[in-house]
């Protein structure tokens, strides 16, 4: 008797550590595609929609950096900028809304909004809009005006943009606020910040005109990053000690993804109405690799792409609803956007820690 | 025995008795009934114990970023919403800088603006050349660019890089390494999101950009960036996993600890307060006070609890002084970035704190005037002084500056200390040379660091870094040991200090780069020689092409040594001398970059000799001869710092002049030339044999020759 509660410690402690260093598999492999760049040096893919179609920025020939828009034909389109040397894309939609930013010719850097191929549209010059994050697929679309307060001093305010005009969705309790990303429901995630300048972030969700503040992880930050259908949140947040971890918001509750084996730190960035999601995580003495998080663990997309690849995949950043997933790598010693495209059951091994 | 033993004790016991009686008599009359003792309080202590703040200084903007140019002139700047500035509103956040070349010394500020970029919340830090490097800045609050910019202090020119970075950044971090390039980490980009990929400015390839594929990590906005001896980059926080960056190809990353307090110490400070040594100091939200300090040199390097502030602490600057402790200025002890909008302004700090290396503790300083908080700077000045400014906006705008003078620029009793001076050095210097420093303290000089220039924002120094040299004292001078390894002192500009008894000189801009040219050759033969006590001729010979010779001369060898000559020439005469003296010579080249060569010494002495020249095989040697010799080889020992001799029959009255006198002549002689690298001649009959060698006059008139 008097031993029992040190054998029943060795026995839970035994199944977590078995827990935690299983081998698992994940049915699925992918191809990798090299979307290339603008013939630069390097290029980065950031969202995908449901019909394969890619938005990012890369290197032109000249040393600027442009959008991209890359098409399910593996057409790489350069859809150029207001007038400066800078654009990049950073999400579209599945009814092909493109947004982004870009420098003008006079050197400000604009939000700006674009239809597939068609002409950048500056949402700064006639909205006075500083950024715009998110869209979904009624267009609707999100992201933050830069206003002055009372002193005069500039901070950032979330907005809604809708068929019917611009709605202020004020500062979520905090002294700034920012919406990166709205779903078909029209539920938006952002953060609000403590200060007016560099405080920290508080992911927030926003539904039906209810703020809902989603905590963090010990720290002091957390960051909204997107948002599904089912009103499932992704972002990541600060342990106590500064590090942090991904998180998925469900059900009212934040929870730490984990990091990949050994890893310090963990990062959402995409998640489709499956509950899949997509983003970063360093592991033991490495830099950041991509990894999807389905079922429960957090698999290294290194080992779901075929071994003679040449691919470091470094980053997913979004994933659609038939799995394709974006992002950036390494291949051949250069940064470059690929798109992973499912193919079947495969042989995937990861552990993961939390 | 035992009677013995008691009475001894009796006699102890009413000894004891009888001084606490005295004590408590001398007490009594000190101290009234009701008082305490006279502890001094703070503000009653003096400088030379805690300091001294300057009265405020106006500045026109807010010194958001400030750093220390090579010119000792301080570069300021702030982003582009100045009120006074006139720009259409349309283009604000547009791309300009407002900034000002400011000479604290005359307090004069001469406007300097980026009409280009707004480079404000970028990274900086110093190329080998001197000029600084601009990462990032900003088109939008929270929102980076990927513009890099070269401010030149020479010509107060902005030049832009010839790439543009691959990714935005707004708060990144620079760090200079130690092949000359500089890394660039962290940052927001320019859609708000995290640059993870590292970069670095390749100063070897024309100024292109290197990214860091395979070494993508996401870390705080302005991370704690240090050069580790190993030559790769520790990020020392602000979260508590710490790690190695090896900037080598496409790059990577190892974890090196885990800091010992588990806090994030965001807006706290980090050191490199000497080789491998790094300090953090409070930080956090709410701040803490503790200090934690590691040692890279270790084989397996940990973090350690060392010290506590007297005040928890987040917004301060720490920067490290000549004597390597770090001084705390400014910062709050309550939580928040924004001045009087959320407490911070409520929790500000005046008083500095002074963190010792040696014992870990903090030591409170003196209290300055004005709030320093977020967007305040500090940096040391050339003078030993730590000058701060800026805080605010948002917040209450400090367009002010105070500068602290330390407690080693004082006596105890607040008089002005005595400097020790640095009078001559090189400009430039190769990494691994030995650099010679013409002072006239050489005797008291008990130290010799080199302290990196600053390059300050948001709490951050980015490039600050403190090495204390090894070196040995010559005549006139120091021979000091510059740092060899490129890991350990970076290419760039320093500032030299040498101290006495903890009292810095004035520093001396020095750039340490492997590409320097090299010093010049010491001159070839060179010889001091009197021909009248009131005359010395000066030969050389060219070894290599110099812009010119630099002749000095001194009397002893740790005293001054005044230049006096500058000629293209191989040959001087001085007619400045007085008789009966002896003179020390030396002759240095100077090229056109103004590198020194090693100096060349000889002596001279202006004394009067009977029987002046010694006929060889006429003229007997007779003990005044002996004696006048002895008495100018003493002169030339005092001058070389040695102890006068002993010399054999001290008083000659009834001696013959024997060899062991030539002998004592010679060996004493020759010690104290060798003081001052001066090789000595051979002599006739080198080996002279007591009781056979038969002194000649060619003995002691070679001696004559020697000394004259």
């Amino acid at each position: 008797m008097p031993y029992r509660p040190k054998l029943r410690f060795k026995f839970i402690v035994s199944v977590c550590v078995v827990l935690t260093c299983a081998s698992l598999t994940l049915a699925q492999t992918f191809t990798v595609t090299d979307i290339g760049t603008l013939g630069g040096k390097y290029s980065a893919a950031m969202s995908v929609n449901n019909y394969g179609e890619v938005v990012g920025h890369s290197a032109t020939s000249n040393g600027e950096i442009h959008a991209f828009l890359y098409l399910r034909d593996g057409t790489l389109v350069d859809i150029n900028t207001l007038g400066g040397a800078y654009s990049s894309a950073f999400f579209i939609t599945n009814s092909g809304l493109l947004l982004g930013v870009s420098q003008t010719a006079k050197g400000q850097y604009r939000p700006f909004l674009s239809v597939l191929t068609n002409s950048l549209f500056d949402l700064g010059e006639h909205y006075r809009f500083s950024s715009a994050l998110g869209a979904n697929d009624v267009g609707q679309v999100v992201g933050c005006r830069i206003v002055s307060n009372e002193h005069g001093t500039h901070h950032k305010r979330a907005f809604l943009y809708t068929s019917r005009g611009v709605i202020d969705l004020g500062t979520f309790g905090g002294k700034q606020s920012d919406a990166t990303a709205i779903n078909n429901s029209g539920d938006v995630v952002g953060h609000l910040y403590t200060d007016y300048h560099d405080g920290y972030k508080r992911a927030v969700l926003y539904s039906s005109g209810k703020i809902t503040e989603l905590g963090t992880l010990g720290g002091k930050n957390s960051i909204g990053v997107g948002i599904n259908d089912a009103g499932q949140v992704i972002g990541y947040a600060a342990l106590l000690g500064g590090d942090q971890r991904a998180f998925l918001y469900t059900k009212g509750r934040m929870r730490n993804l984990g990091t990949l084996p050994g890893g310090t730190q963990s990062f959402a960035y995409g998640i489709n109405n499956q509950g899949q999601i997509v983003g970063a995580s360093d592991a033991k003495d490495s830099a950041l690799r991509a990894f999807i998080y389905r079922d429960g663990m957090m698999y290294d997309l290194n080992e779901s792409i075929p071994r003679n690849s040449g691919w470091l995949l470094t980053e997913a950043r979004g994933i659609n609803e038939k799995g394709q997933i974006v992002g950036y790598g390494v291949i051949n010693g250069k940064q470059h956007a690929f798109l992973l495209t499912p193919v079947g059951p495969g042989q995937t091994r990861s552990k993961t820690t939390r | 025995m035992t009677r013995s033993t008691h009475f001894i004790s009796t006699r102890a016991i009413r000894l004891v008795c009888l001084v606490l009686c005295l004590i408590i008599l001398v007490c009594s009359d000190l101290l009234r009934p009701g008082e305490s003792a006279a502890i001094p309080t703070l503000s009653q202590q003096g400088p030379g114990v805690i300091g001294q703040w300057s009265s405020e200084i106006s500045v026109p903007i807010v010194a958001i970023h400030m750093h220390l140019l090579p010119n000792g002139k301080v570069l300021i700047f702030q982003d582009d919403d100045d009120p006074d500035y006139p720009q259409d509103e349309d283009e604000r956040h547009a791309g300009l800088t407002v900034a000002y070349v400011w000479d604290v010394g005359s307090e004069v500020f001469t406007q300097v603006n980026n009409d280009d970029a707004n480079v404000f919340c970028s990274g900086h830090a110093f190329l080998p050349d001197g000029r600084l490097l601009f990462a990032g800045g900003l088109h939008a609050p929270g929102l980076g660019i990927s513009d890099g910019f070269i401010f030149d202090s020479s010509n107060n020119s902005w030049t832009p890089t010839n790439e543009l970075m691959d990714y935005g950044r707004w708060y990144p971090s620079n760090v200079t390494l130690g092949n000359g390039e500089i890394a660039v980490l962290g940052g927001i980009d320019q859609s708000g999101a995290n640059s993870n990929t590292p970069e670095v400015f390749e100063t070897n390839s024309g100024g292109g950009w290197r990214a860091l594929t395979t070494a993508s990590l996401q870390l705080a906005l302005y991370p704690y960036l240090h050069l580790a001896p190993n030559g790769k980059v520790f990020v020392s926080g602000p979260e508590t996993t710490t790690r190695y960056l090896d900037t080598s190809g496409s790059g990577g990353w190892t974890t090196v600890a885990t800091r010992s307090v588990n806090y994030n110490r965001d807006y706290g400070s980090s050191v490199t307060y000497d080789v491998g040594k790094v300090v953090i100091i409070g930080g956090g939200n709410p701040p803490i006070s503790s200090a934690e300090t590691i040692d890279l040199t270790d084989p397996s390097p940990g973090w350690t609890t060392r010290g506590s502030m007297a005040s928890a602490r987040r917004q301060m600057n720490s920067t490290i002084l000549p004597n390597g402790k770090v001084l705390v200025t400014g910062g709050t002890n309550t939580g928040g970035n924004d001045s009087g909008d959320s407490g911070e302004a409520a929790g500000a700090l005046l008083t500095a704190e002074m963190w010792d290396p040696g014992n870990g503790n903090f030591t409170t300083m003196a209290s300055m005037t004005k709030p320093r908080l977020y967007h305040s700077t500090a940096i040391l000045l050339g003078d030993g002084r730590v000058l701060t400014a800026g805080g605010g906006r948002p917040g209450t705008e400090q367009r002010n500056a105070q500068i602290y003078s330390p407690p080693y620029l004082f006596t105890a009793g607040g008089a002005a200390a005595t400097r020790p001076t640095i009078e001559h050095t090189s400009k430039r210097i190769r990494p691994g040379q030995t650099l010679f420093v013409t002072t006239p303290d050489v005797a008291n000089v008990n130290d010799v660091t080199l302290v990196a220039l600053s390059s300050v924002t948001h709490a951050r120094n980015m490039t600050q870094r403190f090495n204390r040299l090894e070196f040995t004292k010559g005549p006139g001078g120091l021979n000091v040991a510059m740092p060899a390894n490129g890991n350990v002192c970076p290419p760039g500009f320093y500032m030299l200090f040498i101290l006495k008894g903890g009292v810095p000189s004035l520093a001396h801009f020095i750039n340490v780069n492997s590409s320097n040219p090299l010093p010049p050759s010491a001159p070839l033969s060179f010889a001091a020689t009197a021909t009248s006590t009131s005359s010395v001729s000066l030969s050389w010979t060219a070894n290599g092409s110099v812009d010119h010779y630099e002749i000095q001369k001194g009397t002893h060898r740790d005293g001054s040594f005044t230049t006096i000559a500058s000629t293209t020439g191989t040959s001087l005469v001085d007619n400045s001398v007085s008789s009966s003296t002896v003179y020390i010579y030396r002759v240095r080249g100077v090229d056109s970059q103004g590198n020194y060569s090693d100096f060349k010494t000889d002596i001279a002495s202006t004394y009067t000799f009977t029987d002046n020249p010694l006929v060889a095989g006429t003229t007997l040697v007779k003990a005044q001869h002996i004696t006048e010799l002895r008495t100018v080889v003493n002169a030339v020992r005092t001058a070389a710092g040695l102890d006068t001799a002993n010399w054999t029959d001290g008083s000659l009255a009834g001696v013959n002049i024997k060899a062991v006198h030539i002998s004592d002549l010679r060996s004493n002689l020759d010690a104290a030339l060798s003081v001052f690298g001066v090789t000595t001649s051979s002599y006739t009959d080198s080996v002279l044999t007591p009781g056979a060698t038969i002194v000649k006059a060619v003995h002691a008139q070679e001696l004559r020759s020697r000394v004259q």
